[in-house]
């Protein structure tokens, strides 16, 4: 049985169906990444498996039992935890603090929160900023946050929401080691991303949404070749050409 | 690092502790001027209604402008069940705290479905309810507009002849709202509570139950300021609608806590150790000759007083400590007010 199932996942605001009929399995153990153009409904399904609103139709099962509607904070206690697009700090508090408040979800004691805060904070390489307030740090440093935020309420699942947009070549490249690392610690993540080449770099499966549809899902390598991922990305124009220039060549 | 338990304590606690024990009661059975025992009354309960004010309105971010609305059920609960059916005013005190825990519990699920200054309104609009109709109520229950406490001293009746038992009274009220700050704080429920100021979304999504804590930190402070509300009806013997249900008690407590610190343990109390005697100043000085300019004195202070101390009194403190001994102050970002 795999770890997370989504089924059939539909999702309407107004008129636009923005997430349509979905399917997605995530099994455990592995890194999934969620591409598609901007506006194909990442997000909103995203939204869907967190809590932060209820599908219209469909369901979403985790570990065996549906999630679909519950509300966000219960669906953080039954192990699935997400990051914010735009990082969403504790204001008053420091790296340190902000961590131990996650991880608060498994016991009470303050001291023994305190202690799987600075593991936290390690993994995702906060170690040192531990007493620094959160709005001083850097924006890279605020999205390894929310990583160690999440990982703070100790995830068996956790969801990414593009935690390498904005960031430099160089803080991808971190942010990429962080990810894996994870793998190693046996999270399972889905991730959604904008940044092609860093999904390609760590996921073991892809699933491309277009318009609110599932158009692929696969292995890395074989969905950026797929010509239905290629027209959504490039329009249909562009991937005619493309297609035509391929014949072309001898 | 020292690892804490259940609650995280260090050693900076120690001198607010002693300061606050020294005020709740050391100072009490000190002062024995009978002017400055009552100003020492007054600021004593006012500390404890400003900290109750504190836990949801600092602590937990709900800038509430209705709490006169528990005051006044505090008051009226226990003078009425006294002086109709001789109930001691310790047991009303507790009648009142549980009639506004239920009334807390029940306008919770409309007031905190809004944020901010709605928030703030919706509390507000609530209080003047509540004293509307306890005077509409007069149409249909035979209750005096004002109601007078007999003075007939004695423990059991709350009534004390010396000024100095009342201090001691209020300043173990305050004690008591104090520590249940103190506890709150420092204990997993001031990280969520903390959390849920800060950034409700974020909150959401570390597992935290918004509406349960919000709900907790309400309910606790509509219970102690209905406390607080008997202990002054049984000061003052006398209440009436436009006095315990008065707005300015509801923006009193908010500006207490704003001026001496918001969200802190201490904050309210030195709120209130500056608010209380500069009124009593001003009402002295000016209040005969030119009536009204002690009102105009008051809230251009506290203008003057806000603006050069955006984190209150005991944030100026701090920075002012971090100062002298030669490090940049610590960017403590403002909390989110209204």
């Amino acid at each position: 049985m795999s770890l997370l199932e989504v089924t059939g996942a539909t999702k309407r605001f107004g008129g636009l169906v923005a997430v349509n009929a979905v399917d997605l399995r995530v099994e455990a153990g592995g890194i999934v990444g969620l591409i598609g153009p901007n506006g194909a409904g990442k997000t909103t399904l995203f939204n869907l498996i967190a809590g932060a609103f209820a599908p219209d139709a469909g369901d979403v099962v985790f570990d065996g039992r549906s999630i679909a509607g519950l509300h966000a904070a219960t669906i953080c206690e039954r192990g699935l935890a997400r990051t914010f697009q735009i990082p969403q700090p504790f204001g008053s508090m420091t790296v340190l603090e902000t961590i131990t408040t996650a991880a608060l979800l498994h016991g009470r004691h303050i001291g023994r929160a305190e202690q799987a805060a600075r593991l936290a904070a390690e993994r995702v390489g906060l170690q040192g900023r531990e007493d620094v307030l959160t709005g001083s740090l850097t924006n890279a440093q605020k999205k390894r946050l929310e990583v160690g935020r999440a990982l703070g309420t100790m995830p068996r699942l956790l969801l990414l929401d593009e935690v390498m947009a904005g960031l430099n070549a160089a803080e991808v490249s971190r942010m990429l080691d962080v990810i894996r690392r994870l793998r190693g610690e046996g999270v399972t993540v889905l991730l959604v991303e904008h940044n092609m080449e860093a999904v390609m770099a760590v996921t073991d499966r892809l699933v491309v949404l277009d318009s609110g549809r599932k158009i692929a899902d696969g292995p890395p390598l074989e969905v950026v070749e797929d010509p239905q991922v290629i027209r959504a990305y490039l329009g249909e124009d562009d991937a005619a050409e493309l297609e035509d220039s391929d014949a072309e060549r001898p | 690092m020292r690892a804490h338990g259940y609650l995280a304590t260090g050693r900076r606690d120690l001198p607010g502790l002693a300061l606050t024990l020294l005020v709740a009661v050391a100072l009490p059975l000190l002062v024995r001027d009978e002017y400055y025992a009552n100003v020492l009354v007054l600021i004593l309960i006012y500390a404890g209604l400003a900290s109750s004010w504190n836990l949801i309105g600092g602590v937990a971010g709900q800038f509430s402008l209705g709490h006169s609305a528990f005051f006044g059920i505090g008051a009226y609960s226990s003078t009425i069940l006294y002086n109709y059916l001789g109930v001691s005013p310790w047991l009303g005190l507790l009648v009142g705290g549980v009639i506004s825990v239920a009334l807390a519990a029940l306008i919770s699920f409309p007031v905190f479905r809004m944020r901010g200054v709605f928030f703030a309104m919706a509390t507000l609009a609530v209080s003047e309810t509540i004293r509307i109709l306890v005077i509409y109520a007069r149409k249909f229950v035979p209750l005096p507009y004002s109601i007078s406490i007999n003075y007939e001293p004695g423990f059991w009746r709350m009534i004390f002849e010396d000024r100095s038992s009342y201090a001691l009274l209020a300043g173990c009220y305050f004690l008591v709202c104090a520590a249940v700050t103190f506890v709150l704080t420092r204990s997993y429920t001031g990280y969520y509570l903390r959390a849920i100021r800060d950034n409700e979304d974020a909150a959401d999504a570390s597992g935290i139950h918004i509406r349960r804590y919000k709900l907790l930190a309400f309910v606790v402070s509509a219970f102690l300021t209905a406390a607080g509300g008997t202990l002054m009806a049984q000061y003052i013997l006398y209440i009436e609608p436009g006095t315990v249900f008065s707005m300015e008690l509801s923006v009193d407590l908010p500006l207490m806590s704003i001026l001496g610190g918001i969200g802190t343990v201490l904050g309210p109390f030195v709120g209130a150790l500056i608010l209380i005697p500069l009124r009593e100043l001003l009402v002295e000085h000016l209040g005969g000759t030119l009536p009204g300019a002690h009102l105009v004195l008051y809230g251009l202070l506290l203008i003057l007083i806000v603006i050069l101390l955006p984190n209150g009194l005991l944030g100026g403190l701090a920075r002012l400590g971090a100062r002298l001994r030669g490090r940049r102050p610590a960017a403590r970002p403002e909390v989110r007010k209204a």
